[in-house]
This record gives structure tokens, C-alpha cells and sequence, in this order.
């Protein structure tokens, strides 16, 4: 399974629809400023429940962005998380189709607000 | 929200603001996720203190002395040298978050500690030698400073980085 990255056929990054989701956003920035990070840190800053950072880590496994192993400390069984070549890449492509959005959505705006403006100056005249 | 997409353009600026929403998210949770590497758990800083203090303690012993007590000093060293590296690394694991940051990147972020830690031990060394005290008791005073300005720098770093993490929590944009 893999998402939706890549440049779409006009050549601009699209949004991944694997990561597009809320919380695998969150895991998926938060594991991108790391080499690794234990389940737990991950669910705290990410302020999701076990369950819920459980579900997000397999969807993010599944699609090979994400890299889970599972270690000891001392007789404690932890997990950590770490992000992949792919999973990096996803997440930049994501992040730049976010921004070409933002600022596609924010240049269609002005224009309509001016095209509004200079329909209702016409009218008045 | 609501106002906006009754305006002109609103439905557009919806869009923006949502895509830029969730642009600062991903840069929330990079912040959190530096900030969390940066803390160090609170049995670190007195460890790798003692680990200064034993090294000067044996140094300090060695001074004036030849044959197998410099041998053995220089032994210690290394070892207090891997030591620290080693618990090190095991304060990194414990941390949860692993994040491997360049040397120089870890110098320039403890410049001061390491001012710090350097102005206290040379007035530490000129208040020894003041007071007379012999060149072992000067040495070992210094380490005993060093592995106190070590622990104090932990405490601080670990203070200013939950601060930080807790302004991050607190910012609007936080998920």
C-alpha cells in the first residue's frame, strides 16, 4: 500500500492520502525531526491515546513510510518508531502540496476579492 | 470561519487558512519532537558528575607521583572518558526520543554550560592556589567544581527544554 505521493500529471506535488490524515501528520512530523522515538514519546507529544497512535503506526507501516521495532529496556518491551526514506519523501511532497494549496487558495481569494470589489464600484457608477 | 466564506473569496481563504494550519502542525510537532530529544533523564547529571569527580579524584592523587599511579590515571581517564559516552548513550534511549546531532551543533548549544563550567573551574584553580593549597587538593578541587558545573548544566538544559515543551503544548496551533 502506498499513498498518493508524487508529483501529480500536471507536475505539482499532491497530497498523500496515507498521511493526509490528522494524527499520521502528527506522527509522521514528529518522527521526521528524529532518528527514532519510543511509542510512548510519540504518544505523548502527539497527545493521542495508545489505541489510536497503534492504529496510525500500522496504517503508516502498511504504506513503508513508517519502520517499527520492538526492543528491550531491561525487561520492559518497547517499541520505536522511526521513519523511512520513503516516509520522508511522502511527508516532503505532502508538505509541499500543502503550501502550493495555501498559496493557490490564497491568490484565487484576492483575486475574487478584487474582482468584487471592481463589480461593485461598476455598479455604483 | 463562517464570516469569511460569506465574503468575497471566502471559500478560498478557508482553503489557505486549513493548508496553513496544518503546514504549522507538522512544524509544531518537528519542534516538540527537538525539543523532547534535548531532555535527559534527572540521573544523568549527577552520574556524569561523579564520573568528573572520580576521574579527578585519582588525578589529583597521581600528581607528584611516577611509575604506576600515572599509568593508572591515565587508565581512569579513558575509561571515565568511554564511561561518559556510555551513559550517555543510555540517557538517550531512556529519553525516548533518539536524535543524533552533529558535535559541533552540541558545542555551540552548550556554550554557555561550557563557560560557565570554565570560568568557575579557573577561579576555583587561582582561589586554590591563593589559599595555598597544594597542586593535588587545587586539581582535585577543580573536578570537584567541573562535575558540579556538569550536573547544574542538566538541570538547566532539562528545565528550559520542559518550559519550551510546555509552551509548545500550550500554542494554539498544537495538536
Amino acid at each position: 500500500m502506498s499513498g498518493d505521493a508524487g508529483p501529480g500529471a500536471s507536475g505539482a506535488p499532491q497530497l498523500d492520502a496515507v498521511i493526509h490524515h490528522p494524527t499520521r501528520l502528527a506522527v509522521v512530523a514528529f518522527l521526521s525531526a528524529c532518528d527514532e522515538a519510543e511509542f510512548a514519546a510519540v504518544r505523548d507529544c502527539c497527545q493521542v491515546s495508545d489505541s489510536v497512535l497503534s492504529k496510525a503506526a500500522s496504517a503508516l507501516e502498511a504504506a513503508g513510510y513508517v519502520a517499527i521495532r520492538k526492543g528491550y529496556a531491561g525487561k520492559r518491551p518497547r517499541t520505536w518508531l522511526g521513519l523511512t526514506d520513503a516516509g520522508e519523501l511522502a511527508l516532503n511532497q505532502h508538505l509541499a502540496a500543502l503550501q502550493g494549496i495555501a498559496e493557490t487558495a490564497r491568490s484565487a481569494g484576492a483575486r475574487t476579492r478584487v474582482g468584487a470589489e471592481e463589480g461593485g464600484r461598476a455598479k455604483g457608477e | 470561519m463562517v464570516a469569511q466564506e460569506g465574503a468575497p473569496g471566502g471559500g478560498s481563504e478557508a482553503i489557505a487558512l486549513e493548508a496553513t494550519s496544518g503546514l504549522r502542525d507538522v512544524e509544531a510537532a518537528r519542534a516538540r519532537a527537538a525539543v523532547q530529544a534535548r531532555i535527559f533523564p534527572a540521573w544523568f547529571g549527577p552520574v556524569a558528575a561523579l564520573i568528573v569527580v572520580g576521574v579527578g579524584a585519582v588525578q589529583s592523587w597521581s600528581v607528584d607521583r611516577k611509575g604506576f599511579p600515572v599509568l593508572l590515571a591515565l587508565v581512569v581517564t579513558l575509561v571515565g572518558l568511554v564511561a561518559v559516552r556510555v551513559v550517555r548513550w543510555i540517557a538517550t534511549r531512556r529519553t525516548g526520543v533518539v536524535r543524533r546531532v552533529p558535535l559541533s551543533a552540541r558545542l555551540w548549544r552548550s556554550r554557555y554550560g561550557l563557560l560557565i563550567t570554565a570560568v568557575a573551574c579557573a577561579v576555583t584553580w587561582g582561589a586554590a592556589v591563593l589559599l595555598g593549597a597544594g597542586g593535588s587538593a587545587s586539581r582535585l578541587a577543580v573536578y570537584v567544581v567541573a562535575g558540579l558545573c556538569v550536573w547544574g548544566t542538566f538541570v538547566w538544559r532539562n528545565a528550559a527544554a520542559r518550559q519550551e515543551l510546555a509552551r509548545l503544548r500550550d500554542e494554539p496551533g498544537a495538536v
